[in-house]
C-alpha cells in the first residue's frame, strides 16, 4: 500500500503493458493450455496484469473466463486437469506447481475471489460474522475480538448498514445485493493484491449492480490491489476495466487497453460481440450465427473460422500467432 | 362481441398475502401482517400489442404474469381475458384460454421435463389440443422446430442435450406449438450469452410481426423492452408508474423511478453513474405515500402523506408521480 493515489495516472502506455521491464506485473500467463479429459479448453492464453489495474476478460460462455479465474485461484488444478505453460504470481514463479499448503496460505490472503451467485456462495449455516471473521483469525492470526471488530469495520465499509447486527444474521437473512456486499467483505478481509470478480453483479438488479460496481472499484483502488473481472456485458466492461482481453473457444482473440480493443477493435470476434450489444437506440441486431464449436471439436486452424465473415482458407489451415497490432495484441491472419 | 375487448384487461388488481408472524400470531396478539404484492394495477392489453413489464425484483412483475395466466387469483379488481373473468372461466373458454396464451418461462431447462425428447415436449400441446393426427406429430414438430432455427435432428434430443440457447428454442417452438394468439414471456432472454441473447431477440421480433402476435415481456433490461415491444409499463414495488409508447418512455422519462433505471443501464465507455442509494423497501407494511419516496431525489413532503394515482400526462403516457419530470 506504497503508492496508492493518482493510480490512473501513472498507468503504464500500452507499449510497456505488453513489455513490462519496469513494472513487474502482478499476474502473468505464458502460454498456459489446460485440457480436461483430454480436451483442450486453454490454449497458449497470454496476457499479464499489472499491480493496481483492472483487466476483463470477456467472450461467449465456454470461452474459459472463468477457467482463468478458478486456475488462478487455485481451484483447478492438476491432476484433475492437465496443465501446460506458466502462470506468475508476485514472486510465485510457477502458480501452476505450488503444493496445497502453499496455496491454503495464498488463498483469500493474496489472492481471493467473488463468486456470480452470493446465495450459493456463501454458507447457509454459518452467520455472516462467522464467515468474515474464518479468513481474519485463520490467516491473519487475529483473536476473537480483534476478528469481531475488523468484520464491522469491513461490512460498514461495504455498505451494510447497521453492521453489528448483522453479523448474527444468515445469509437467507439478506438480500441479493446485500449478500454480495458481505462476499465482497469476505474476499476483501485480508488485503488480497489480486481479487477476482466472476460476474459479481449479474444475479443483480441494475440499480444494484451499479451500486455493487462502485463498491468493488472503489474497495480495490483504496488498497492498490488488481482485480480480474469476468464479464460478459461489454459495454459494463468498458466502464470499470483498464484493459480488456476477449477470449474465444480457450483462445486470446485480442487484448489491449479498454479504449484501443473495444473503441478501435481489429478482431472479427471482437466486432461481432459487439454487434450483439443491444443498447436503448439499437434497430436492427447482426449477431453472428451458430455458438461456440464443442470442446471435443475444436476447429482446425483458427478456432473462429466457421463464423467468421473473413475467413478464408489460410485461417482453417494454419492457427493465427497472437501478435502485435497497433497498440493490442490479436491473433488473426486478417484483422480490420 | 367479445372478439372486439381487448385481450386483457386488468381493472384495480389486487394481490394481498396476508403473512404469518408464526404460531402465536393466531392466539389474536398481533393482526396478521398484509403483503401487497399488486396493488390497484390498471392495464389493457389490446390485440397485436407488444408490452414490456419492467422493474426490479420484487415490483410485482411476476405475480402480474400469474394472475394474468390465471395461475392465482386477485384479491380484488378484476381480471379480464376477453371480457370474461380469468378466475371463472367456463370449460370450454378455459380450454381455448390455454390454447391461446402460451407461457414462455424463465428458467426454460426447469420448464421442460427432463425425460421427455423435444419431439414429446413439442408435441404435447399438439396432442393436448388435439391439434393433428398422430403420424403427422413429427412433420409438424419438424416444422415448429424450423420455425425457431433448429435442425429437425433436435426432435430426438433430451434438455440435457442441448445448450442454454438452444433449450431457449425448444421452449418457445412449444410455446408456439398450440398456435397461440399471445405470448407471455418471463426474462425470456436473460442469463445467456450477448450472442444467444441477441439471435433469440431476433426470432421474436420476427415470429411476433410475422405471426402477428401479441407479446408480453417481462424484463429487467430496458434496451431489451425498447428492442421488443412497442409499450412499456414500468413498476415498483406492486404498483405500475409509468406507462407509455416505450420510446417516448426512454426518451423522456416522468417518473424519476424510470429515469433511475436509465442512469443504471450500463453504457459504453461512461463512468458508471450515480446510482439510486438503497434497494427495493419489502412490500410488507408499506409507510403511507409514494412507495418510491424513501429512494427518490426528489422526494418532498407532499409525496409522503399522497400517494399519488397513475394520471394521464399526454400522449398516450400515465405517469404516477406528484413531482414529475417535466422541464
Amino acid at each position: 500500500m506504497t503508492h496508492q493515489p493518482a493510480r490512473r495516472a501513472e498507468m503504464p502506455g500500452p507499449e510497456a503493458l505488453s513489455s513490462p521491464r519496469d513494472r513487474e506485473p502482478l499476474l502473468s500467463l505464458a502460454a498456459l493450455s489446460l485440457a480436461r479429459n483430454g480436451h483442450s479448453v486453454l490454449d497458449r492464453v497470454s496476457f499479464d496484469l499489472g499491480r493496481g489495474e483492472t483487466l476483463g476478460l470477456v467472450g461467449e460462455s465456454g470461452a474459459g473466463k472463468s477457467t482463468i479465474a478458478l486456475v488462478a485461484m487455485g481451484l483447478l488444478r492438476p491432476p484433475a486437469v492437465t496443465v501446460d505453460g506458466g502462470m506468475r504470481f508476485a514472486e510465485q514463479d510457477n502458480l501452476l506447481a505450488l503444493p496445497e499448503p502453499v496455496w491454503a496460505a495464498l488463498r483469500g490472503r493474496r489472492i481471493s475471489m467473488i463468486f456470480q451467485d452470493p446465495a450459493s456462495a456463501l454458507d447457509p449455516c454459518f452467520t455472516i460474522g462467522g464467515q468474515l471473521a474464518s479468513p481474519l483469525r485463520r490467516l491473519l492470526g487475529l483473536d476473537r475480538g480483534a476478528a469481531r471488530r475488523r468484520s464491522i469495520e469491513l461490512l460498514e465499509s461495504a455498505g451494510l448498514n447497521d453492521a453489528e447486527a448483522r453479523l448474527a444474521a444468515f445469509p437467507h437473512e439478506l438480500s441479493g445485493g446485500m449478500q454480495q456486499r458481505v462476499m465482497i467483505a469476505i474476499a476483501l478481509a485480508c488485503n488480497p493484491e489480486l481479487l477476482l470478480a466472476d460476474e459479481p453483479t449479474s444475479a443483480l438488479d441494475v440499480t444494484i449492480q451499479a451500486q455493487i460496481m462502485q463498491l468493488i472499484l472503489q474497495q480495490v483502488r483504496a488498497r492498490n490491489a488488481s482485480c480480474i473481472f469476468v464479464l460478459h456485458d461489454l459495454a459494463l466492461a468498458s466502464q470499470v476495466c483498464d484493459r480488456i482481453v476477449v477470449l474465444y473457444a480457450g483462445q486470446v482473440a485480442e487484448a489491449g487497453p479498454t479504449e484501443i480493443v473495444l473503441r478501435r477493435s481489429l478482431h472479427p470476434y471482437t466486432n461481432a460481440l459487439k454487434s450483439c450489444v443491444i443498447e436503448l437506440d439499437t434497430e436492427t441486431l447482426t449477431p453472428p450465427e451458430g455458438g461456440l464449436p464443442a470442446l471435443g471439436a475444436m476447429p482446425q486452424g483458427c478456432r473462429f473460422a466457421p463464423r467468421c465473415p473473413r475467413a478464408t482458407a489460410e485461417c482453417t489451415a494454419q492457427t493465427p500467432p497472437l501478435r502485435r497490432l497497433d497498440g493490442r495484441d490479436i491473433a488473426c491472419w486478417h484483422p480490420g | 362481441m367479445t372478439d372486439a375487448s381487448p385481450i386483457f384487461q386488468l381493472l384495480d388488481v389486487e394481490k394481498v398475502y396476508q403473512i404469518d408472524r408464526g404460531r402465536w400470531s393466531r392466539l389474536g396478539r398481533s393482526p396478521p401482517r398484509r403483503l401487497a404484492a399488486l396493488d390497484g394495477i390498471r392495464l389493457t392489453v389490446q390485440a397485436g400489442d407488444s408490452i414490456a413489464l419492467v422493474g426490479e425484483s420484487g415490483s410485482g412483475k411476476s405475480t402480474l404474469l400469474r394472475v394474468l395466466l390465471g395461475l392465482t387469483g386477485s384479491s380484488d379488481g378484476r381480471a379480464l381475458y376477453r371480457g370474461d373473468d380469468i378466475e371463472t372461466l367456463t370449460d370450454a373458454k378455459r380450454r381455448s384460454f390455454q390454447r391461446d396464451v402460451a407461457m414462455i418461462y424463465q428458467d426454460a431447462r426447469a420448464s421442460l421435463n427432463p425425460r421427455l425428447k423435444a419431439l414429446d415436449l413439442i408435441g404435447e400441446p399438439l396432442r393436448q389440443h388435439a391439434l393433428c393426427r398422430a403420424p403427422e406429430l413429427p412433420e409438424r414438430v419438424a416444422s415448429l422446430l424450423a420455425r425457431v432455427g433448429m435442425p429437425a435432428d433436435t426432435a430426438d434430443r433430451y434438455p440435457s442435450q442441448l445448450s442454454g440457447g438452444q433449450v431457449r428454442r425448444v421452449a418457445i417452438a412449444r410455446a408456439l406449438a398450440s398456435e397461440p394468439k399471445v405470448i407471455v414471456a418471463d426474462e425470456a432472454v436473460s442469463g445467456l450469452d450477448v450472442s444467444t441473447q441477441a439471435q433469440l431477440l431476433n426470432l421474436l421480433r420476427g415470429l411476433q410481426r410475422e405471426m402477428g402476435l401479441t407479446l408480453l415481456f417481462i424484463t429487467h433490461d430496458l434496451a431489451v423492452a425498447s428492442y421488443l415491444c412497442s409499450r412499456i409499463a414500468v413498476m415498483y414495488l406492486g404498483r405500475i408508474v409509468e406507462t407509455g409508447p416505450t420510446k417516448e418512455v426512454l426518451r423522456r422519462p416522468l417518473h424519476p423511478y424510470t429515469r433511475a433505471l436509465l442512469n443504471a443501464s450500463p453504457r459504453f465507455f461512461e463512468p458508471i453513474a450515480e446510482t439510486l442509494p438503497g434497494e427495493i423497501p419489502s412490500p410488507i407494511d408499506l409507510p403511507p405515500g409514494c412507495r418510491f419516496a424513501g429512494r427518490c431525489p426528489r422526494a418532498e413532503p407532499d409525496c409522503r402523506a399522497h400517494e399519488p394515482p397513475l394520471g394521464a400526462t399526454h400522449l398516450d403516457r400515465e405517469v404516477a408521480c406528484l413531482h414529475p419530470l417535466i422541464d
